[in-house]
């Protein structure tokens, strides 16, 4: 991917300006990209490279020597190891990555059925709009404490859902029972980020050209066999990217986990970035810590940049 | 029926569909809100009734989070008073200095990109790929680091960290505004004399006015939301209005209340805010991806 | 095929009326066109056929029946967009197939019809390719033929040239006119090109302002146009008009040296006189010669030349034999043929004769 660029660069500067103009413009270039990536080198290499550092090691704060003498208990890849066949770490990934999927799938589903509803006019649609932004702008704390308060087991939530159900008396243990304390979870991430799904799927139908739409709708096309045959083609690259940004935000899960459960009862709605912190301040196991963090921050970098790969390949056809 | 007909029923029934949503999707809200302004009486689920609208409307609780006592304060005893100021103080300059810190570095390093094509073809990636990282593994070691610099538990510490973990966000959405100026425009202004950088200072960035604006209020509210960061980087001299609210707790039990009235505050800022640059939004959270 | 008739049709955007009370009888396998400036209501006419948008008030026929509430994909017509709307993430091919694929035809039998149809555009070796690989001018051929392969019976096409090279827009208007010939379609043609519609149309309508202005054949539209704004729109050099009065028998214009022409059946008072460059002939100066002047500017055109004459505060054309070697400022005679003039009422700029 880099070849490629570099032949394109020549191309676009050479014929263009004159020599030292662009030798110029070069220069400039990387002397406007140096702070940021100071900045990236200082705030996120640098950690990173300790972390590594550490989980070789069984270094612990409580042991009273200072970080960089943490080489004194080097361990090699003993913690690795442990993360690795740890169970509980396993399973973590996996809960994780299950809620992964389940929110970021029933946000696609509904921002899908949101978006096409909204594709054509009714009244006072516009303001209705900007209201649906506002779940996503409710701080992530914040929505963990509602829906901590929301779904206690005698609050709102079951009252309403008692004055639906036939039958009367609805008292879902919403944050007591495992299973449901996963769905909970996954309930108010739904919650908050459906709005942003709607809103990009939204823009993508709306950029679908009308002169299209209409011309496949003389060809006697119903609103369905339109969809299927162009709305969503022309949206699979919008579609993907909403998908990708989503599931790695997803899968970093944290203030809803913790506000609404603690990652309880027990694991059942522990999320990677619970477990984290839980290990790392609540066992000081900082060294083991490490290692599970260097561990999946190079599954989700893996995972990440094969999906982004085919949207790379869009942008640079561009 | 006539095909007229048809469309204005279809019209109603998206109409009634789209307001069932949004009330489903608003209650949350509503529910924080009336909190807000009820009295302990009404809100205890002990007493077996939930008040769906406060009938004792009080702003108590507000009051409260300021230090000032007042009857039917949604407290369970009169307890010690709680001051929330600093904390929100601590919140703003922090978002605002982790914003600013961001928009120095991520416009230049944008307008590279952008321009230039400086850093390659992958500095884009490479620049996606801090969001790909969990922040909890990264927050360790800087705290590690930042114990060690002593810029634990302060503001310029959190400042730092708030603006690195933003500069994404800028790089890419100040990139796509950037794509859209025609290379033309710093071409002339060079053939016209100034300096390539001049070119920038000059032509280019009055252009991008907008977008910078939008960009900077985007990451305003990133930064302003921040929970988990502020949550592991500070203590009491610094903390943050999302920590202080999930923290807040006295003698008498946790303040349902105050932090009611806490996350009202809270979520004005970002919601006003957005109400001003919706246009832009979708553009933000796709990473400049997707331009409406 | 299929006989078309719009009745009192008016379409109203808010308070502005696009199309009013818009009146038009086309027959079955006839073509037609569709003629006017810019903002006239034509595309808007034409996309209440098409169905596409719906008429204020009116009624629209097809062979008889009133088809106001039949929504666009069933009313079996072809539409030709003017930047052809072709689907941009489907081959050549795909969208050719594309109405064949709505009405669930088997595979065999769209490969058949689709091979068919690029035959005849003379597009087969450019089936598989994507639009963005492909010319403007083949691309207007695809929309074509994703128009033609369902068999419409009736083909609306609104400017579909006009984005074309000029070359190939003549190529590709006789293609079309053939097209329809050997079809036997019942066509509306959208242009503002009155060259295009003179030439293709068996009929044309014009519009401005939203109203129909005329409908006839070219001939009638060019020889007997019904009112000045016809009379200016038609024909490739422009007429010339002058105020005239008529009194006693005979029509006057209030410019030097010119003699007033006889003329009956017409009432007394102002008229704009209009003649076109053809109908007027350069002679020599003399007292015979009904008008007088000098030559202003000479436009060689090939074929013909145009003279530009000035003769006191009027300026006119006359359209000459380019043997006729004038220069500029020579003084000429000019020569009426009485038999072309057409006048026209001042207030309405409805023609008189």
């Amino acid at each position: 991917m880099a070849v490629v660029e570099q032949t394109k660069d020549d191309q676009d500067v050479a014929p263009l300006s004159l020599d030292p103009q662009a030798a110029a413009g070069r220069r400039l270039g990387k002397m406007m990209v140096a702070p940021g990536q100071l900045l990236l080198l200082l705030l996120v290499l640098f950690p990173v490279i300790m972390e590594v550092y550490l989980s070789l090691t069984t270094w612990s704060p409580s042991g009273g020597t200072d970080w960089y003498l943490a080489y004194q208990d080097w361990t090699w890849f003993s913690n690795y190891w442990e993360g690795i066949t740890s169970r509980r770490f396993l399973e973590t990934i996996l809960r994780t990555g299950v809620i992964t999927v389940a929110a970021v799938s029933l946000e696609f589903v509904l921002g899908f059925c949101l978006a096409v509803l909204y594709a054509e006019r009714f009244p006072l649609k516009r303001v209705f709009t900007v209201f649906m932004l506002v779940p996503m702008m409710v701080v992530p704390a914040v929505s963990g404490f509602v829906f901590f308060l929301l779904l206690q087991s005698d609050g709102p939530v079951n009252s309403i859902l008692s004055l639906l159900w036939p039958g009367g008396d609805v008292s879902i243990p919403w944050l007591i029972d495992p299973t449901w304390a996963l769905i909970s979870v996954i309930l108010v991430d739904v919650w908050q980020w459906t709005p942003l799904m709607f809103l990009i799927l939204l823009s993508g139908i709306l950029a679908v050209p009308e002169d299209q739409m209409n011309a496949a709708g003389i060809l006697g096309a119903s609103w369905r066999f339109r969809l299927q045959t162009l709305v969503i083609p022309m949206m699979k690259p919008i579609i993907l990217i909403a998908l990708i940004i989503r599931s790695m935000e997803a899968f970093k899960l944290f203030d809803a986990a913790w506000l609404l459960t603690q990652g309880g009862p027990g694991e059942a709605s522990t999320t990677i970035s619970v477990l984290l912190y839980r290990q790392a301040f609540l066992s000081s196991q900082w060294s083991y810590v490490a290692a599970l963090a260097i561990i999946v921050m190079v599954a989700i970098s893996v995972i990440a940049s094969r999906a982004i790969r085919p949207l790379e390949a869009g942008q640079e056809s561009r | 029926m006539t095909a007229k007909k048809k469309a204005r029923i279809a019209m109603i029934a998206r109409f009634l569909i789209a307001i069932a949503v949004l009330v489903v999707m608003l209650f949350p809200v509503y529910w924080m809100v009336t909190m807000a302004f009820k009295p302990n009486v009404e809100w205890t689920p002990t007493t077996g009734e939930t008040f769906w609208i406060p009938q004792d409307w009080t702003t108590a609780n507000f009051t409260r989070l300021f230090g000032i006592q007042e009857d039917g304060a949604a407290s369970f005893l009169v307890s010690t008073p709680i001051d929330a100021m600093p904390s929100i103080w601590h919140s703003l300059i922090a978002s605002i200095g982790g914003t600013l810190l961001a928009l120095l570095a991520g416009v230049s390093t944008a307008y590279g990109i952008s321009r230039f094509k400086a850093g390659g073809g992958a500095l884009p990636f490479q620049i996606l790929q801090l969001r790909m990282f969990p922040p909890i593994a990264v927050i360790i070691p800087i705290l590690f680091l930042w114990t060690y610099l002593q810029l634990f538990d302060t503001l310029i510490g959190l400042i730092l960290i708030y603006g690195a973990v933003t500069f994404p966000f800028v790089v890419w959405l100040m990139r796509s505004f950037f794509d859209e100026i025609p290379r033309e425009i710093a071409e002339a202004a060079i053939v016209d004399g100034c300096t390539p950088f001049g070119a920038f200072r000059r032509a280019v960035l009055p252009l991008v006015r907008g977008g910078l604006a939008t960009t900077a209020l985007f990451v305003f509210i990133l930064n302003w939301s921040d929970f988990l960061i502020a949550l592991v980087l500070t203590d009491a001299n610094t903390q943050t209005a999302p920590v202080f609210l999930s923290q807040l707790r006295t003698a008498g039990g946790q303040e349902f209340g105050a932090q009611a009235a806490l996350a009202v505050i809270l979520v004005s800022l970002p919601v006003l805010i957005s109400i001003v640059i919706q246009k832009h939004l979708v553009r933000g959270l796709t990473f400049g991806a997707v331009k409406r | 095929m299929a006989r078309i008739e719009l009745v009192g049709v008016t379409k109203k955007f808010g308070l502005f009326v696009a199309v009013d009370n818009f009146q038009l009888d086309i027959p079955d396998g006839s073509f037609v066109a569709l003629l006017g400036p810019s903002g006239c209501g034509k595309s808007t006419t034409m996309n209440m056929i098409s169905g596409l948008e719906a008429p204020s008030t009116g009624e629209i026929f097809f062979d008889g029946k009133l088809i106001n509430d039949v929504p666009a994909g069933s009313r079996d017509v072809g539409f030709v967009f003017q930047n052809y709307a072709i689907f941009t993430h489907l081959s050549a091919f795909e969208n050719i197939a594309y109405g064949l694929r709505v009405r669930k035809t088997d595979t065999a039998e769209i490969n058949r019809r689709v091979l068919e149809v690029a035959r005849l555009l003379d597009i087969e070796p450019l089936l598989q390719r994507r639009p963005n690989k492909l010319s403007v001018n083949d691309l207007q051929k695809v929309a074509i033929g994703r128009s033609m392969i369902v068999e419409p019976a009736i083909f609306l096409l609104d400017e579909p040239f006009s984005n074309l090279d000029a070359g190939f827009r003549g190529f590709m208007r006789a293609e079309l006119k053939a097209l329809q010939r050997r079809l036997n379609q019942t066509m509306i043609y959208v242009t503002h090109d009155q060259v295009e519609a003179m030439s293709m149309a068996e009929h044309i309508a014009i519009m401005d302002q939203g109203r129909l202005q005329q409908y006839g054949t070219p001939d009638e539209v060019y020889s007997h146009p019904a009112n000045r704004f016809v009379a200016e729109f038609v024909g490739s050099t422009k007429m010339n008009f002058f105020e005239a009065s008529v009194a006693e028998g005979s029509i006057r214009l209030e410019m030097p040296g010119s003699q007033p022409i006889p003329l009956t059946g017409v009432e007394a008072g102002f008229v704009t006189l209009g003649i076109r460059p053809e109908f007027l002939h350069l002679e020599a100066p003399s007292d015979s010669a009904p008008w007088r002047g000098e030559v202003d500017l000479v436009e060689p055109l090939g074929p013909r030349t145009i003279y530009h004459i000035r003769s006191g505060d009027h300026r006119f054309r006359v359209s000459a034999p380019p043997t006729l070697d004038l220069k500029t400022g020579e003084a000429v005679g000019v020569g009426v043929d009485a038999e072309r003039i057409h006048l026209f009422d001042n207030a309405t700029g409805l023609a008189v004769r």
